[in-house]
């Protein structure tokens, strides 16, 4: 892994090929979470390892962060998004579930909030479908062991990455039945 | 007399981060209460025992809307403790950095927090059925803001090309000339954003207090300068300790702040209270068309502040980047023959979006970072929030329960306040799991 323990922090950024200029491609990969909050970082985490495997021309890989509604002009130009996420499903620590935005409940809250500093992956999809900016969404959603203070992911989470990754390339490459929408 | 007891917990999804508590028995206030706890504390833990390279990469990451000033107040920090002084074309790019920043941020708390309680909805999601056209401009400035982030700090989500004296990689020329361009066609989005809160209704609350905010000559500033205050005096942010006292109150796990009284407002509106002169042309004429005299004592004004900020930001955008165009860029520069590294304790403050934030970092002969002292803006305005709040409530305590309500969290809105993005954790139902 890229940051595991005490080992000297590198950017994940830096190693992404390309970015310093955003691409216009059919597909953009965006890893979502804080790499300061252990497995909140799974995301970014798999951001980086699928940028050493994909080298196409029309997939973007692209570390997220916590860029909240930052991200709609990422992805403004692509025809589909494919995010990976540390995602509270109540399953055991290391599940991964793929999913398209329909297919959850209707968790984003319309209430007044007083800060913008929680946004978080549904909402960013959901105003970017009322704009009819983006063909297509689906979020990997991997269940977390450990969100605390600390850089690095828990060891469950490590185990999972590989077949993380070969999901979400499988993804980029196959249709999905019942995702046309 | 009607009774309210109330316990709010929508300000994050993260149980027990911050709540907002309401206890009024027959009219009288027996509690009222904002928790928020403060994520980089534990971020200061963090960057103990890591090499002043790393601190960058953590900083940034710290905050998803304020990065480049986490970071720019990381690397200032740094600066001083070793002694240095970055170039000119280094400050006016990080400069401009803090421009974007400023921008995209009031942007998004104007549009997508603010504006849905004047225009009577419930949050953004509506206005896209009904006001299509708002919520495009909001996002179209945010973009706008967002690319001039891009092009100087390589990524606008936590920014990788700021390092301690200098960029890793420039700008391309042409770049900076396209985004020029941008910036001096955002005129009408600009003066629609002004009609739009032209009309908005704020509360009539006045509270005197204190405001604290950076301040140099001759410019209105974020990226430097001394601590200036309202109360007539200023001070070397090398000193803020001097000024700054922060306290812990009982039932809080935050951390309050207080300078020469009880409490102290940062952010917008203290800098255009103590800065208003230095304000650019346009700038001026919006505060008056907007109805801004300073000093507001006004927190709902805090709206008001920002929006004139963002006028005077795309202006000072636009002539920053003629200045920067108008010069030959350096080639990369060789960081590690300039980066002396020595021991030594470093203060960086710079003005985040919302407010003065302070890093302050102790540094062995190595280059690792052994203490570590951040104060975010939000903590510096709770006890102020706190303070304003329990002035507003009588005020208003004849009014309906979700009248009180909805004002009370007006103006906590109106403080913009940055509550821990330490984490986004999405929790999740399926349709058709229980």
């Amino acid at each position: 892994m890229i940051m595991g323990g005490m080992d000297k922090l590198v950017c994940p950024c830096e190693r992404l090929k390309g970015y310093f200029q955003m691409k216009v491609t059919k597909t953009k990969i965006i890893g979502i979470g804080n790499i300061l909050m252990a497995d909140d970082g799974v995301g970014v985490y798999a951001a980086e390892e699928l940028n050493k495997k994909i080298d196409k021309k029309d997939i973007e890989v692209i570390d997220g962060g916590t860029g909240g509604y930052s991200l709609l002009s990422i992805f403004e130009d692509s025809k589909k998004v494919i995010f990976i996420d540390a995602v509270d499903m109540r399953l055991p620590p290391g599940t991964i579930k793929r999913f398209l935005p329909e297919q959850l409940k209707a968790v984003i809250s319309d209430n007044k909030r007083y800060s913008l500093h929680k946004t978080d992956v549904t909402e960013v999809i959901r105003m970017a479908s009322l704009f009819d900016m983006i063909h297509q969404f689906v979020i990997f959603g991997v269940q977390p062991k450990t969100i605390r203070e600390e850089i690095g992911l828990s060891e469950e989470i490590k185990k999972k990455m590989p077949e993380l990754i070969d999901l979400v390339i499988d993804e980029t490459t196959s249709q999905h039945k019942g995702d046309e929408n | 007399m009607h009774n309210i007891h109330e316990h709010i917990e929508h300000i994050t999804r993260v149980e027990g981060h911050g709540n907002l508590v309401i206890n009024i028995q027959d009219g009288k206030i027996k509690e009222l209460r904002l928790d928020i706890v403060e994520a980089p504390r534990f971020f200061e833990a963090m960057l103990v025992g890591r090499s002043y390279e790393e601190a960058v990469h953590i900083t940034s990451r710290i905050c998803g809307i304020c990065a480049v000033t986490h970071t720019t107040a990381s690397l200032k920090a740094i600066e001083s403790a070793f002694g240095i002084v970055p170039d000119e074309q280094t400050v006016k790019l990080r400069k401009l950095m803090f421009n974007g920043e400023i921008i995209q941020s009031h942007i998004l708390h104007l549009y997508i927090l603010a504006a849905p309680d004047f225009l009577g909805v419930k949050s953004v999601f509506p206005l896209i059925k009904t006001n299509e056209d708002i919520v495009k401009r909001a996002f179209r400035l945010k973009g706008l803001a967002n690319d001039l982030c891009m092009i100087i700090g390589g990524r606008h989500i936590h920014p990788c090309s700021m390092v301690v004296n200098g960029f890793t990689n420039l700008p391309k020329k042409k770049d900076l000339s396209l985004i020029l361009e941008r910036f001096k066609n955002t005129r009408q989005d600009i003066e629609e954003t002004v009609s739009l809160f032209k009309n908005i209704r704020l509360p009539d609350f006045n509270r005197k207090t204190e405001y604290l905010c950076l301040d140099t000559e001759p410019q209105y500033t974020f990226y430097d300068g001394a601590i200036k205050s309202s109360f007539d005096w200023t001070i070397d942010t090398k000193l803020y300790r001097d000024v700054i006292k922060e306290f812990v109150v009982n039932n809080s796990t935050a951390k309050f702040a207080r300078a020469s009284t009880d409490s102290y407002m940062v952010g917008a509106l203290a800098r255009i209270n103590n800065g208003f002169d230095k304000l650019n042309k346009r700038a001026k004429e919006i505060a008056s068309e907007l109805g801004f005299t300073p000093p507001s004592f006004n927190p709902f004004m805090n709206n008001i502040a920002q929006l004139i900020e963002v006028v005077q930001c795309v202006d000072d955008t636009i002539e920053l980047i003629e200045d920067v165009l108008g010069e030959e860029l350096k080639a990369r520069i060789p960081i590690d023959k300039d980066v002396r590294i020595k021991e030594g304790l470093g203060v960086g403050a710079v003005e985040a979006p919302r407010g003065t934030l302070y890093h302050e970092y102790e540094i062995d002969e190595k280059g690792i970072i052994t203490g570590a002292n951040c104060i975010i803006p939000t903590a510096q305005n709770l006890n102020n929030i706190q303070l304003d709040l329990h002035a507003l409530v009588p005020m208003i305590i004849d009014k309906s329960k979700e009248e009180i309500i909805q004002t009370i969290e007006m103006l906590i809105r109106a403080y913009d306040p940055c509550i821990s993005c330490a984490t986004h954790i999405l929790r999740v139902e399926f349709e058709g799991e229980r």
